[in-house]
């Protein structure tokens, strides 16, 4: 009986220890086109990116080499009753690692979008195909308090810039910089030094980390790291008097519609380290195919002033406002 | 001239034990072959014959399979309750049969179609990965499916994994995982017996969908102090238990010591998680304060802690608090009455650090309250019922990585009651109909609903039975995590928010039982399940305002085949499952990812004698699906977003996914060994486990990691083992 039992099992393990199947998970191809397109309201230099999917027959996308932008389309954007037709255009890729060609895109130079407008696209492949998508610009943003932020503040370790947006759901990327002034060889060069969100100490380096899009409606900085981030502006310098901090930052805080703001939502999903999950969610907005048609607005804000003993205190000149 | 005289009847009640601990001995055999008429011991160890011929002495032969076969003489008044208890005394190690239980042949209408009893001590000699695990068993049952030997979670009838109801001593424990669901957090050394009930499960049980797996824990060694130490590569382990004045106690616990195992589990990767659970149960029974009373205060706790040293990585912890009071009360009508306070707690976390990972945090507070009473007539028929109170609190906090919220916090009660009645008079038919009424639920939308239940057992042969159930099934809660999460640190719990309506389950039944010779027994069974409502996650939440959940619903059906042959020295099972399962969200129809369409699973113990036990576990299963990958598109990625210019953000490859699990993974198929050598040295008992897992390296796959391509498989194989002491 013991005999059978282990000739049997023997004879299960020499027939199953051979068998390593193949499995094909890759599917049928199916063409399929992808616009991106995000309308500014800070230039009216506005750009869009018409291209198709690809298959490498491998699990690295980097294998295509073949730049699958298209070009030849008719792209239109309807902004109220004006219609804007795109030009397609290239310029010099300025990262060739992957794709040689030039860098080809749609552009049109003749609109500025606003707050609280309709936006339509609509493309016209050659082919035929046909791809559309429609939003709303960003509504107003009421910033807060547009009263001066004294910086250090008095009484206090942190700088709140807060802002509110009439239409729920807006994401926003809020920036905001330190502007100076920089001797280069006797050269006076103005530079801005964008201040991270916070500092992670990792093995006693300091490593910046900067705000993301979110749909926080503020975002508060600590005293340690504005003091930390002009430390950085010098990083290396021994001479301190090269720098010039210009008494007035600049805070910049971009609205994005909600189409943008669903399609950022969705591309930070939030899954741990840990979690192995076999799904994933895509947003796309455009009919036919994938990608994004969206629009931001931008607004600069210069009330943040820092006090001149805090700068001098590094060492720096102290630039005052006009 | 004829006389009929009506002929004086009496009833036999007793409970059953093991002798040298005084454990109760569920799921026995009690038969008294006169009249050719026995009970099955319930899961306290009782049983109950009612109208045996009195004024009569009876041999009841008392029988359980591991002890030896006991025949007591007992006389049975007329008119009156006879209490006969009985303590069974185990079999010699050398002798040790395999354990065989749960065959209710003595109950020839017994109504308990896709009633599985877990043979709690054979799962000890059989090979279940680095621990013995009760839901690593319960995968093995036919209509149980997984999405890899990797998790413990397991999928019944084409059900969701949170439409399990798990309880420990009748409370409900809602996250009964350690280690990110590859082990089950309760563990086997401190449990009594356990019964899984995959379906057609009568109006006692309510709140969730497809299955019960009902465990109640050991009482604790009645007669004398004992301890049992066992060790294996991932825990440490302990069990403490013996009398106290009128009573008993236990207390195990259990504890990670070393986690370099987990490494096989989770693609090599070193996880620093550290665990524990522990458990006790105080029993006291005293005449002075109740006659035929028993008082039992229960806890269970549980622990998983993961921390990185690396600040940039996040922390997780979670944890289980259970604690109970109960209340037995037998009459001598005969009547069962259960009194039961009860608090399961669960809190789960997610701690970011100074990863860009936002916070996660649930938190579950459920007290229960609930009496139940049971009585046996003298016409064998039994009438059950009992009320339930459940105050539910959840909490739910999560945002995604630019701050879309989930914030969801629900405080509710229900109260419920039910009514069976189990018509037995027949000894060819039985009939057990009942039903749950929510008088007001968790949910809004379940209060004043019924669930009507119907189980019917015909037996057409001595050795063969027709059964079959019907019945309507509510869930209130659902976890936020679902099967494509093939690994989640731990899952969610939520009350199913008022905008959407209970899950409803409507379920059919049927199935043959063949008791070929004794010892061999066959059967088949047939489901068919249909889902209603079904929570399903809303993959398209992108803002704070889109729902979390999206109504869905789905379909099930299949055949389940068993062949069980418990002949000294081998036992085995042989389980076939055919099956499909649907699932519908938006129109758009597609298997689950634990929907498996044949599946064959076979567990073989062999007692070679001398304390040498051997055990072989053999798993095949037809692929699972999968989402095959399509291509790859230039997406735009705004995270490092740059108002000026036209770059704005990064263009990075992104892949397309094809229709849901379209496609199927290649079979699986995995043999296990395992090899016991229990002994004595002096007055201590040993037993020595060594598994092979895997044995024939057999790579099956579990994914593919889409983004790299990396075909990650199942386990490897690798070899583990345990160590344990009783004293």
């Amino acid at each position: 009986m013991i005999k059978n039992l282990i000739l049997t099992i023997c004879t299960c393990t020499i027939l199953f220890i051979s068998c390593t199947e193949e499995f094909e998970p890759f599917g049928e191809f199916r063409d399929n086109y992808v616009l991106t397109c995000v309308l500014s309201g800070d230039s009216t230099h506005q750009a869009a990116v018409l291209s198709h999917i690809y298959e490498t027959g491998s699990f690295d996308p980097y294998d295509n080499t073949i730049d699958p932008t298209i070009i030849g389309a008719d792209l239109r954007v309807w902004l109220g009753d004006s219609v804007y037709v795109f030009r397609d255009t290239s310029v010099t890729r300025l990262d060739s690692s992957r794709y040689i060609t030039p860098f080809y895109f749609y552009y049109n130079n003749k609109f500025l979008i606003q707050t609280d407008q309709i936006i339509e696209v609509e493309v016209l492949l050659q082919n035929g195909r046909r791809l559309k998508s429609s939003s709303k610009t960003p509504g107003s943003i009421i910033f807060e308090d547009e009263s001066s932020v004294i910086i250090p503040p008095v009484g206090s370790e942190l700088i709140n810039f807060s802002w509110k947006s009439h239409t729920e759901g807006t994401f926003f990327s809020p920036q905001f910089y330190i502007k100076y002034l920089q001797n280069v060889d006797g050269v006076i060069v103005e530079k801005l030094k964008l201040v991270p969100k916070k500092y992670v100490n990792i093995s006693g380096s300091f490593q910046p980390v900067y705000p993301k899009p979110t749909n926080a409606s503020n975002i508060i900085y600590t005293m340690d790291v504005i003091t930390r981030a002009l430390e950085e502006i010098s990083s290396g310098d021994l001479n301190k008097r090269n720098y010039t901090i210009l008494q007035t930052s600049l805070f910049t805080l971009s609205a994005f519609d909600l189409s943008l703001s669903r399609y950022i939502s969705s591309t930070n999903q939030s899954f741990d380290d840990l979690t192995v999950t076999v799904n994933e969610s895509d947003y796309t907005n455009i009919e036919g195919g994938l990608g994004i048609f969206g629009s931001f607005i931008s607004k600069n804000y210069e009330t943040a002033r820092f006090q001149s003993s805090y700068i001098e205190s590094f060492g720096y000149n102290f630039l005052l406002d006009d | 001239m004829n006389f009929t005289f009506a002929q004086e009847l009496g009833k036999l009640r007793g409970f059953v034990t093991d002798s040298t601990n005084g454990e109760a001995l569920a799921f026995g055999n009690v038969f008294i072959k006169e009249i050719n008429q026995g009970a099955s011991t319930n899961e306290i160890g009782m049983f109950i014959i009612t109208s045996i011929p009195a004024n009569k002495t009876y041999d009841i032969t008392i029988s359980y399979v591991g002890y030896k076969t006991k025949i007591i003489s007992v006389f049975i008044a007329p008119d009156k309750l006879t209490q006969s208890d009985v303590a069974l005394v185990p079999l010699s190690i050398e002798l040790q049969t395999i354990e065989k239980i749960g065959e209710r042949v003595i109950e020839k209408n017994a109504t308990d179609i896709s009633l599985e009893i877990i043979p709690i001590k054979q799962l000890e000699v059989l090979p279940l990965g680095v621990e013995t695990d009760i839901f690593k068993y319960i995968q093995n049952i036919p209509g149980v499916t997984s999405t890899g030997d990797i998790s413990a979670k397991y999928y019944v009838r084409g059900g969701d994994s949170d439409q399990n109801l798990v309880l420990l001593n009748g409370v409900t424990l809602y996250t009964p995982y350690h280690s990110l669901g590859l082990f089950s957090a309760v563990d086997p050394e401190m449990i009594n017996s356990a019964e899984f009930l995959k379906g057609a499960f009568d109006s006692q049980y309510g709140g969730r969908l497809s299955s019960v797996l009902n465990i109640l824990s050991k009482d604790g060694n009645k007669n004398r102090f004992g301890l049992t130490a066992t060790v294996s590569s991932l825990t440490a382990k302990g069990l403490i238990e013996g009398p106290i004045p009128n009573g008993s106690f236990m207390i195990s616990g259990r504890k990670s010591h070393s986690t370099d195992i987990l490494n096989k589990y989770l693609r090599n990767e070193s996880i620093p998680i550290d665990f524990y659970d522990l458990s006790f149960k105080l029993n006291y029974s005293s005449k002075d304060i109740f006659e035929n009373a028993k008082f039992s205060f229960f806890g269970f706790l549980s622990s998983d802690v993961v921390e990185y040293d690396n600040p940039l990585r996040e922390s997780f912890d979670w944890n289980n608090q259970l604690f109970g009071f109960q209340w037995l009360q037998i009459y001598d009508v005969p009547l069962i009455s259960r009194l039961s306070i009860s608090v399961s707690n669960f809190e789960g976390e997610v701690i970011p650090n100074e990863s860009s990972l936002k916070p996660q945090q649930n938190t579950v507070n459920d007290v229960d309250l609930s009496f139940d009473m049971n009585v046996v007539y003298d016409n064998r028929d039994e009438f059950g019922g009992g009320v339930n109170f459940k105050f539910v609190e959840t909490n739910f906090f999560q945002q995604n990585k630019v701050g879309a919220t989930t914030d969801i916090n629900q405080i509710a009660g229900n109260l419920s009651i039910f009514g069976k009645y189990k018509f037995l008079r027949w000894e060819k038919f039985g009939a057990d109909i009942g039903t749950r009424f929510i008088i007001t639920g968790l949910n809004k939308n379940s209060s004043g609903t019924f669930e009507p239940r119907i189980n019917l057992t015909y037996r057409l042969f001595p050795n063969l039975a027709i059964k079959g159930a019907w019945g309507i099934y509510l869930q209130e809660m659902t976890t936020l995590s679902d099967e494509d999460e093939l690994i989640s640190v731990f899952d969610p719990w939520i009350i199913i928010p008022g905008e959407l309506e209970p899950s409803k389950s409507i379920q059919y039944n049927i199935g043959l039982s063949y008791n070929i010779i004794p010892g061999i027994t066959s059967s088949v069974e047939g489901f068919y399940k249909i889902f209603q409502n079904l929570p399903i996650i809303n993959d398209q939440k992108f803002l704070a305002s889109d729902p979390d959940l999206i109504d869905g619903k789905g379909e099930s059906y299949g055949w389940e085949f068993l062949f069980d042959v418990g002949l000294n020295p081998v036992s085995l099972t042989a389980a076939y499952t055919l099956s499909w399962a649907y699932k519908e969200v938006d129109d758009w129809v597609y298997n689950p990812k634990y929907d498996t369409r044949h599946q064959f699973n076979t567990i073989l113990e062999f007692n070679l004698g001398s304390g040498w036990i051997t055990g072989l576990i053999w798993n095949y299963a037809s692929g699972l699906p999968f989402t095959q990958l399509i291509g790859y598109y230039d997406k735009l990625y705004l995270d490092d977003f740059n108002s000026s210019g036209y770059d704005q953000g990064d263009i990075e490859p992104f892949t397309i996914l094809g229709d849901r699990n379209l496609a199927r993974l290649p079979d699986y198929h995995r043999l296990d060994i395992s090899l016991t050598k229990r002994f004595y040295i002096s007055f201590s008992k040993w037993e020595v486990t060594v598994s092979a897992i895997n044995v024939y390296d057999r790579e099956n796959v579990y994914y593919f990691d889409r983004n790299t391509g990396e075909v990650v498989n199942m386990l490897p194989f690798f070899v583990s083992g345990t160590i344990k002491l009783i004293l």
